[in-house]
């Protein structure tokens, strides 16, 4: 352990060193590269940079000057004299070279070839341009002013040249009139008839004719001279005004004074000389002033200058062009020299860069190759870290749980002992959750049921006779024990009870938990065989009691029910037929429930409830019990009971009072027999008041408020022949109670008062003795009716059919069968009795508002049955 | 790079002021008027040969609207002339006309004076609807068909006049129409009234008229030798010379003529200058004849009466009076036009074929096609330095004879 940790922390260390230096390197080498970077960035930005804004500004200077020309040759007069100011751009010129020259000087230009020569020969062909430049504007300016000069000219030769025109037209006008006015003269004469020699003499050998010849040529000469002042004006080169001037000027002027010549030379009349001599001063003039080359303002001469300074304007505009197309040419140079020095500035940075990536790339390599040699070194002495730490866990987990045993073992064993300290009465036994049984048990246990075997279970310890009994204890311990549900609800549903031996033991199961897990169960049992014995002692005694009260209420029908009872239960245990033991048995529950007779009326429930989850006949056996418990009850009651075979007779007062009458009236003997016979027939209010009396009780155990009400309507019938009706009419009774009157909260939902109303009504209706019972309760559900009919296929399309169907045995609506009714046997068993003495019974019914059965039975069944001993 | 820039801004600036500086100078002159004046523009010679016409234009215009100005104005608007001087030159008539229009920004232009001129100013007040109104002239070239919108003519034409001199030679005095010959100014005037005479002996019945003789001079000169050669050819015999001319070249040639025994009836345009003729002639002047496109301003018609009252008697002539006229048939077209009127509506009042009534015994109808107050010609016949009202062409028989 220590050397792996000795190793992880050496080459902990280790991998911290390198990655110090390699940082430090690459920091080094990083600002290595920067201070080289910045380096030519600042070369760059110090040297190149300014050296293509001086040659931006040098262009731009010299192209000022070069449009400044172009706008000097295209001036007019006006403008020029503002364009005469060249130092603007001449100083731009001369700060952009001295700038040039200046940066010309710095390592990084001088260093690039032919940089030098390219900056000198910039400043040649500059200096020639600006030489040129300042030559143009001397030259333009003595152009403008000449050709104004000849445009003055060129007006006054104008003028004067219409002068002449004029002149000479006039002067040829005068000849002309002269002439004709002679020859008018003559023409006068030959109209006359005679010519005078001396008229026709001058007209024909005359100088008229010559005269007006030569003005006619004068006139063309001057017209000409004016058509070769406008050629003057318009030569464009010096040979065509040297053509012009040799040829056609010269020509013209010896002309012009020719034909003046001749005509002064003819002309005889003073003021036509003094025409011609003023005509021919003026036009000799004229013609010198637009041809004499010797004359300078003459207009050949000026044309001449003019052209001369057109050439010149010209040359200094191409020499100026050609310079600065120099100056562009040696400032591409400097440009190329300047990007060059630019490249080179780049190339140094590109390498350096090329070169720190290099030596990063190597740095890192070598720190990766160390880094990982130190990670896997860390990595095994990790693992063997990592296997020494589970084992150390392991141990110390070992240690732990150790201790843990010998906890849990003192905590039990004290547990135990407390235990058998604490239940020294009853019998309490510890059980593993295999059943096993444990050591831990108290003494009573061992008492009770002696010595557990080894291995012995639970079950097989507490019922070793009973397999039954064995089997729900095992189930039940095995839920208990598996803790699937809450353990609580496990011991509700384990056996509670253990007959044994003719004992009885109740047993209840606590929960032993270890740490919240179920470790075992402690049972407990307790002897509780005396406390059931007084339980029933003290039950028998409370039945007695309530069956003397009904005894002492109505002695009579207590004993008819009572016999009733016994022979049904002959029936019962004689009949093969399972639905007369049915309705047999059903009638005992209910009977004996009304009277009083509990432990018979909850062991016949017990057996019907048997009879109906198994579907099967009572057994022999059973029915025998049913009887053994009747006769048991029967014996504690026949004392108060007395003779079975007495009758009562029970006659009201106002039946007395009305044989009294009769017999004070008359005494009459046919008067007072009819009287009396018909007292041996029993009041129809008897038997309804006692199943009045038992629809009370009913109503009582059911908890229902009921009000019932008889009315016998002073109705006397032999009792013997309805006595089986009687006693199924108690079905009826039961049904209206449980099924028919609704609850307390119900009726109020319904609006109806809180009391149920039970009517019990018996009348005489001409040959028909007619009972109603009749209940204002829910009803009966003829659909629920329809759907049974359905399902037991009996008819049911009509009311009828359904009607039928209610009476039929086994329908009940009811899912869950009361202790007093529900089996779906009572209206069968009443209409078989009705049928047997010939009557009928119907059942109408409203929903909501109640069920009323009608019982109907021949009058002369039941009339004057008078008892056989007083016949 | 700098220079062209701020150049051409500084003659912006220099341009605007100048600009400014121009109508300010203008208005400085006025006479604070009550209301905006109806500024009318002239262009006329004031100096040169011509000189007489343009002046006794001004004076018959001025003379009209002081009258006017006097009563009110038009509208309430007094009326306001603005005359430049062309000196019968055409070349100056232009800068004039369109300094008219730009700098002084006048409604109308009145009595401009000659025929070549008003081959310039025409184009001009077309293109800048500018009605040009009464001029002195009766060229064609003002009377198209359909007439300029912006040309309106007071006066009988250059060719109704010759044709006036024509239809009296030929019908009451019975000359043959070759006898006839012209001496015409040579250009646009001369040719104007040539043509008209022309296009009359062509009506006539004589189809070689633009044969006859024509002797021609050059403007603004005296140099009438060459003309009057053409016409004194031993080859043909005119009796009568129908001139087209300035007063002065005119005179020199009736006289030369006179001087050469040559005699034939001269007969002169209106545009010559009546009295300058007159004054210049002499005892020569007699029997000249003269047509007129208004009536003898000593006369008694009521146009005449009403310049006798307004024109002192030294400044009253022919010209005078047909500017006076002028003037009064541009006062009434513009009382016609309303007080907010523009040159458009202005013509359209001419030409609303409503009657104009101006004194001459006539009414005047103008419309899109008729764009001329007066048809009218009066010819007189100078005698004694006076004129004298030609009622009858045969009233000039006797003096013939008398030669």
């Amino acid at each position: 352990m220590k050397s792996a940790e000795h190793a992880i922390e050496r080459n902990v260390k280790l991998i911290a060193g390198v990655g110090a230096v390699l940082c430090l390197t690459l920091g080094g080498a990083l600002v290595i590269v920067q201070q080289n970077l910045g380096a030519t960035q600042s070369e760059l930005a110090d040297v190149v940079v300014p050296t293509q804004g001086a040659l931006e500004d040098l262009s731009g200077s010299v192209g000022a000057l070069f449009l400044r020309e172009s706008e000097i040759v295209g001036a007019d007069a006006a403008a020029l004299p503002a364009l005469a100011d060249r130092s603007g751009p001449v100083r731009a010129v001369e700060a952009a070279e001295a700038q040039l020259r200046a940066l010309a000087t710095r390592p990084t230009l001088a260093h690039v070839e032919g940089f030098g020569a390219a900056v000198s020969d910039l400043d040649a062909s500059v200096a020639a341009f600006s030489a040129a430049d300042a030559e143009l504007f001397p030259a333009v300016s003595k152009h403008r002013a000449l050709a104004a000069r000849f445009e003055q000219n060129v007006a006054a030769i104008d003028a004067d040249l219409r002068q002449v025109v004029q002149a000479s037209g006039g002067l040829a006008g005068v000849l002309r009139l002269e002439y004709v006015a002679m020859l008018r003269r003559v023409a006068a004469e030959i109209g006359g008839g005679s010519v005078r020699a001396e008229l026709v003499r001058p007209a024909i050998l005359g100088d008229s004719r010559a005269q007006l010849a030569a003005i006619d040529r004068l006139d063309a000469a001057v017209l000409r001279l004016g058509m070769l002042a406008g050629r003057v004006g318009l030569a464009q080169s010096t040979d065509a005004l040297n053509s012009l001037a040799a040829n056609e000027l010269v020509q013209n002027r010896g002309e012009i004074s020719q034909e003046l010549a001749t005509i002064a030379r003819l002309v005889g009349d003073d003021a036509v000389a003094d025409r011609v001599a003023a005509l021919r001063e003026t036009a000799e003039a004229l013609a010198a002033r637009v041809g004499d080359e010797e004359r300078p303002d003459s207009l050949a001469s000026l044309r001449r200058q003019m052209l001369a300074e057109t050439a010149r304007v010209g040359e200094i505009q191409r020499t100026a062009a050609g310079d600065a197309g120099r100056v562009s040419a040696a400032a591409a140079l400097v440009r190329d020299a300047a990007a060059q020095a630019a490249r080179n500035a780049q190339d140094d940075a590109e390498a350096t860069i090329a070169t720190s990536r290099l030596v990063t790339l190597v740095i890192a390599v070598i720190g990766l190759v160390l880094a990982f040699i130190a990670g896997i070194r860390v990595r095994s002495s990790v693992f063997a870290l990592r296997a020494q730490n589970a084992k150390l866990t392991k141990l110390s987990d070992d240690l732990a749980r150790t201790n843990e045993g010998l906890e849990d073992t003192v905590r039990k064993r004290t547990a135990a002992l407390q235990l058998v300290l604490d239940s020294t009465g009853d019998g309490m036994l510890a059980v593993g959750l295999d059943g096993e049984i444990l050591p831990e048990r108290s003494r009573a246990v061992v008492d009770w049921f002696g010595d557990p075997a080894s291995d012995e279970r639970l079950w097989g310890y507490l019922a070793p006779a009973d397999p039954t009994l064995r089997d729900s204890l095992w189930l039940g311990y095995e839920q208990l024990a598996s803790n699937i549900f809450p353990f609580e609800v496990a011991a509700e549903q384990a056996p509670a009870l253990l007959a044994r031996d003719g004992r009885t033991y109740a047993l209840s199961y606590r929960e032993v938990s270890d740490g919240g897990e179920l470790d075992r169960v402690l049972v407990l049992v307790r002897d509780i065989t005396a406390q059931l014995d007084a339980e029933r002692a003290e039950r028998e005694a409370r039945e007695l009691h309530v069956l003397i009260g009904n005894i002492l209420r109505d002695r009579e029908g207590f004993r008819q029910t009572v016999a009733e009872c016994t022979a049904l239960i002959e029936l019962a245990r004689r009949s093969e037929e399972p639905l007369v033991v049915r309705r047999a048995l059903h009638t005992i529950k209910g009977n004996s429930g009304i009277m009083g007779f509990v432990r018979l009326a909850d062991e016949v429930h017990e057996l019907e409830s048997r009879m109906a989850d198994e579907e099967r006949s009572p057994t022999a056996e059973e029915l025998d019990a049913i009887d053994a418990i009747w006769h048991e009850s029967l014996a504690g009651i026949e004392d108060y009971l007395g003779s079975s075979e007495r009758r009562v007779i029970q006659i009201d007062e106002d039946e007395v009072c009305e044989l009294l009458d009769v017999a004070r009236r008359s005494g009459a003997y046919a008067e007072i027999l009819p009287i009396v016979e018909h007292w041996c027939d029993e009041p129809v209010a008897v038997p309804l008041e006692r199943l009045a009396t038992q629809a009370r009780h009913l109503a009582k155990r059911l908890g229902k408020e009921v009000d019932v009400v008889v009315d016998g309507g002073h109705v006397r019938v032999a009792p013997e022949p309805l006595k089986e009706l009687w006693s199924t009419m108690v079905h009826v009774v039961r049904n209206a109670l449980d099924h028919g009157i609704d609850t307390a909260d119900e009726r109020r939902d319904a609006g109806k008062s809180a009391a149920g109303r039970l009517e019990l009504t018996a009348r005489q209706l001409g040959d028909t003795l007619e009972i109603a019972i009749a209940d204002d309760g829910r009803g009966i559900d003829w659909e629920s009716v329809r759907e049974r009919a359905i399902a037991r296929g009996l008819p049911h399309a009509a009311h009828e059919h359904l009607v039928d169907a209610l009476f039929a045995d086994g329908l009940t609506t009811m899912r869950v069968a009361t202790a007093l009714s529900g089996r779906g046997v009572g209206l069968g068993a009443v209409r078989a009795a009705c049928r047997s003495v010939g009557g009928s019974v119907t059942a109408e019914s409203e929903p909501g508002r109640g069920t009323r059965f009608v019982i109907r039975v021949p009058w002369q069944l039941v009339a004057h049955a008078v008892p056989a001993h007083a016949a | 790079m700098r220079l062209p820039s701020t150049k051409p801004f500084i003659a912006a600036i220099m341009a605007a002021a100048l600009a400014a500086a121009a109508p300010r100078d203008a208005n400085a002159a006025d006479p604070a008027p009550a209301a905006s004046p109806w500024r009318i523009g002239m262009s006329a010679a004031f100096s040169g040969p011509a000189e007489a016409l343009g002046a006794g234009m001004r004076d018959g215009v001025l003379a009209y609207f002081a009258a006017v100005n006097a009563r009110g104005g038009v509208h309430g608007r007094p009326l306001e002339l603005v005359a430049r001087d062309d000196a019968y030159e055409p070349a100056r008539t232009a800068p004039n006309m369109r300094a008219l229009a730009d700098e002084d920004h006048v409604f109308a232009v009145i009595g401009n004076v000659g025929t070549p001129t008003a081959a310039v100013a025409v184009p001009i007040a077309d293109e800048k609807h500018l009605p040009l109104f009464g001029a002195f002239t009766g060229a064609g070239l003002l009377r198209k068909s359909p007439p300029d919108r912006y040309v309106v003519n007071f006066r009988a034409s250059y060719a109704e006049e010759t044709a006036e001199m024509v239809r009296g030679l030929v019908t009451e005095l019975g000359i043959r129409p070759e006898q006839i010959g012209f001496f015409t100014q040579n250009d646009a005037y001369g040719d104007a009234g040539w043509k008209g005479a022309v296009a009359a002996l062509e009506r006539l019945g004589y189809a070689d008229a633009a044969n006859l003789p024509h002797g021609r001079y050059p403007r603004n000169t005296v140099d009438v030798e060459a003309g009057l050669a053409e016409l004194l050819d031993p080859r043909v015999d005119v009796r009568a010379v129908i001139m087209v001319g300035a007063y002065k070249p005119c005179a020199r040639f009736i006289q030369l003529a006179k001087a050469y025994d040559f005699a034939p009836y001269f007969l002169n345009v209106s545009f010559v200058g009546s009295d300058a003729l007159a004054g210049t002639l002499g005892a020569d002047g007699d029997g000249v004849v003269i047509t007129q496109v208004v009536p003898l301003p000593d006369g008694d018609t009521a146009a005449a009466r009403e310049l006798q009252a307004t024109v002192p008697a030294e400044k009253r002539n022919f010209v005078t009076f047909e500017g006076f006229l002028a003037a009064k048939a541009f006062v009434a077209a513009l009382e016609r036009a309303g007080a907010d009127a523009t040159p458009e509506s202005f013509l359209d009042a001419v030409e609303s074929g409503a009657p104009f009534d101006l004194g001459l015994g006539v009414e005047h109808r103008l419309s899109k096609a008729e764009h001329q107050f007066s048809h009218r010609v009066w010819p007189t016949v100078i005698r004694g330095g006076r004129f004298v009202a030609l009622a009858r062409w045969t009233d000039l028989l006797p003096q013939e004879s008398a030669r």
